[in-house]
């Protein structure tokens, strides 16, 4: 039976079917509809699924799955890997018993991600196999296979996928669920588990070795031509495209294995004059193979990054173009007429809105380091209220030098969800090291951005069950920090409080609490709509930059898409916008 | 054979929905379906795209300047998508007009549309006489099934839209759609 599956729910299928026991993740775009898909099905099928406070934690979670036995997942966008990285490196020296699938979803291109970076590199550093599917079939059937393999080697394995393998829906051939039953044990094992130097040591060399016997057979060839090109991954489509559409004689080599190579790839240089690597990113595969023809005696010409571009994702348009300059051919560059960009902006309604408001009036000289997620859309005009944005977790790190090193008020801004994953440890060092600023946790009760996912301060688990709520103001006022909650949208109050906190000069923790205004609960109002008394001051539209109000023959007009927040009403000095009767 | 449509428009207009209908209609016929997508940050009131591409072909986006159908949700978001479309391919045009937050005028969109075969509606107005804005996506399906050339008829389109969505909005989206396979007629 054939289904139309997106990249990510054909994982979530591949994991079901390969009979997973655990699946961890924290949420981020592109890789949340895979324990999103999960998170909705784990009971049925007797799968532990849990959301995790952030990615080394998921990881750790999902390791001692591995290490009891048990089929074992754990899912996070590439930057998830950098929070998960000292514990994913230990768990390539430990070893697994259970199959245990990394996914790193990477984001070339950055269509939702701060930073462009290639997860194959990880491979290799922690030296565990990394293997890449194309489509949505082969991200269900590679993951039943990284389970295999992972048995197979006792090591984790890396399924890469990008944003274009994660949200792209295709056919795929839906298979029979392995029942496994498995019983979780752990048997002690010090000179394993205890990564001692001593120890660890021994499991070094242990790791090198396993890595010599990985032979992994997923790769395969097809055409003609004196020309070689090799296609890692997600480059393998737009390849196939190129050589169709310039009618190319060429072998492709379609590269699934992007660590350990294939030997085949040797044997694929040595019948070839010249090979072009096509890969997304860094030359890594190139650089490999250039290695290899250098070590092996090969005299083929190699050429990768010369023609493929290095930076964002790669396209037909691309790799066509690369191919053209490579037989010396005008490249061809499609006319874009000149539209103006239309960014995301924060919704009509968002409560984070009047926060970052409040926080301008209540300092308006102030610096305002910010965070990841939806709020980080304060940073577009006329809001302008977001300074800085690292990664997960910097707002307050970041303010905690900051305050320390520059005489302007610090308000940085950091969302509940965000608070928890690495928000909290940072704070511990405000408290600690006596820094002076003003926390603003941005408080809309869910992770709103990359899909509404529950966390420890909603009160919900993975598995859906009611659990108690983990306060932030408990946990700031637990490290001695005063701490006050506020509803965002009531404007005056914010602002006060908000005041209150930049002079005390100490530090502060300010929750501006308000559901997100898609969760069901969220308090809607009635629409709102500006009276004749506008004076058309525009200090609705110059100072909140909401989609709902526009500005048409010199007045302010609400549209259809106010959801009657309120915040309007309450900043118009000529009291000009009232509840629609 | 192969064909390749560009859908456009603005977060929260349907686009997604309305790919998702006619890739479940093609999948029915046992055609080849990829279909890539904008999640997340791209969101939210800003520009979305969606490619749907039916047949003998490889990745999910649409080569530039190859693709057989260009659909715009939106006035503007139509023509940021039309370097994929090819000479003498079809543009389905919703003619309503969302200014985004961060422009003071709405751009005047004067560009020679003469390479293409061009059908232009206010589906937003068609949707708001039905008495919902949001089937403004399902008007925008009707008139791509009567003005393109689609490899799925009116028929399995209507099929794939029952199975995909929710039963207490079937009636009204198929509504829409007939008003919007009207507005071509």
């Amino acid at each position: 039976m054939k289904q139309l599956l997106m990249g990510n729910e054909a994982i979530a299928r591949g994991a079901v079917e390969a009979g997973v026991d655990v699946v961890t993740a924290y949420p981020g775009t592109p890789s949340s509809e895979i324990p999103m898909t999960i998170s909705k099905i784990a009971k049925k099928y007797g799968i532990y699924f849990e959301w995790s406070t952030n990615e080394k934690v998921a990881y750790e979670v999902a390791f001692a799955g591995a290490i009891t036995g048990l089929r074992s997942m754990v899912t996070m966008k590439h930057v998830g890997l950098n929070v998960a990285a000292d514990a994913f490196m230990a768990s390539a020296f430990v070893g697994v018993d259970g199959g245990f699938v990394v996914v790193s979803a990477d984001d070339p291109s950055m269509h939702s991600s701060q930073n462009e970076q290639d997860n194959r590199h990880y491979a290799r550093l922690a030296n565990v196999p990394c293997i890449e599917p194309v489509s949505p079939q082969e991200a269900k059937d590679f993951t039943i296979k990284a389970f295999e393999l992972s048995e197979e080697y006792n090591l984790p394995i890396i399924l890469r996928t990008t944003t274009r393998v994660n949200h792209t829906r295709g056919d795929v051939d839906i298979g029979e669920i392995l029942k496994l039953e498995r019983t979780p044990k752990f048997e002690k094992n010090a000179k394993r588990f205890v990564t001692v130097p001593a120890n660890a040591r021994v499991l070094r060399k242990k790791l090198l070795e396993k890595m010599e016997t990985v032979k992994i057979d997923l790769d395969s060839t097809e055409g003609d031509g004196s020309l070689g090109i090799i296609a890692s991954g997600i480059a393998y489509n737009y390849v196939k495209e190129t050589v169709s559409l310039l009618e190319l004689e060429a072998e492709i080599y379609k590269l699934a294995v992007t660590h350990p190579l294939s030997q085949q790839v040797t044997e694929f240089l040595r019948r070839h004059d010249e090979v072009i690597v096509v890969e997304e990113l860094e030359p890594i595969v190139e650089c490999e193979v250039r290695a290899l023809a250098q070590k092996e005696g090969i005299p083929v010409k190699i050429y990768g990054k010369e023609y493929i571009p290095r930076a964002y994702e790669l396209n037909t348009t691309r790799v066509l173009n690369a191919f053209r300059k490579y037989k010396g051919l005008p490249e061809e560059v499609p006319e874009e007429l000149p539209i103006p960009v239309r960014p995301p902006v924060l919704c009509p309604g968002c409560p984070h809105r009047a926060t970052f408001y409040a926080m301008k009036k209540a300092a308006p000289k102030g610096i305002y380091p910010s965070d990841i997620g939806c709020y980080t859309l304060g940073l577009v005009p006329p809001i302008s209220a977001v300074d800085t944005c690292f990664c997960m977790g910097a707002s307050i790190g970041f303010s905690c030098g900051l305050a320390e090193f520059v005489p302007e008020k610090v308000l940085c801004t950091i969302g509940d969800s965000t608070f928890m994953h690495t928000g909290l440890p940072a704070l511990v060092d405000a408290v600690y090291n006596q820094h002076k600023f003003v926390v603003v946790i941005l408080d809309n009760e869910t992770t709103a951005m990359t899909g509404h996912q529950p966390h420890p301060g909603t009160g919900v688990t993975g598995m859906g069950e009611k659990v108690p709520k983990v306060y932030p103001e408990k946990l700031a006022e637990a490290m001695g920090i005063n701490a006050e909650v506020v509803d965002p949208h009531d404007v005056d109050l914010t602002v006060k409080v908000l005041k209150e906190a930049v002079n005390a000069d100490e530090l502060r923790v300010v929750i501006a609490r308000r559901k997100c205004i898609f969760l069901e609960g969220a308090e809607l109002g009635t629409p709102y709509t500006v009276t004749d008394q506008c004076t058309g001051c525009q200090l609705c539209v110059n100072t909140l930059g909401c989609p709902a109000i526009e500005f048409i023959d010199g007045k302010a007009v609400i549209n259809e898409l106010c959801t009657g927040c309120g915040v309007c009403a309450q900043i118009c000095p000529a009291s000009a916008i009232e509840v629609v009767e | 054979m192969k064909y390749d449509i560009v859908l456009g428009g603005v977060g929260g207009q349907g686009i997604l929905l309305a790919s998702e209908i006619i890739a479940e209609a093609a999948l029915k016929k046992k055609y080849k379906v990829m279909m890539a997508e904008t999640h997340g940050m791209a969101q939210r009131g800003g520009s979305v795209v969606s490619h749907v591409r039916l047949g003998d072909i490889y990745g999910a986006l649409v080569p530039e300047g190859q693709g057989e159908l260009v659909v715009g949700f939106e006035h503007m978001e139509a023509f940021r998508q039309l370097k994929f479309l090819k000479k003498g391919g079809k543009i389905v045009m919703n003619t309503h007009q969302i200014k985004p937050v961060t422009l003071d005028t709405y751009p005047a969109l004067d560009y020679d549309l003469t390479d293409y075969d061009v059908l232009q509606l206010n589906a937003t107005q068609l949707a708001l006489d039905l008495g919902n804005v949001i089937v403004m996506n399902m008007v925008m399906l009707g008139a791509v099934s009567e003005f393109a050339d689609l490899p799925v008829s009116e028929q399995e389109l209507k099929e794939a839209l029952k199975g995909i969505i929710p039963p207490q909005f079937v009636e009204i989206d198929l509504k829409a759609f007939e008003q919007g396979a009207k507005a071509v007629q």
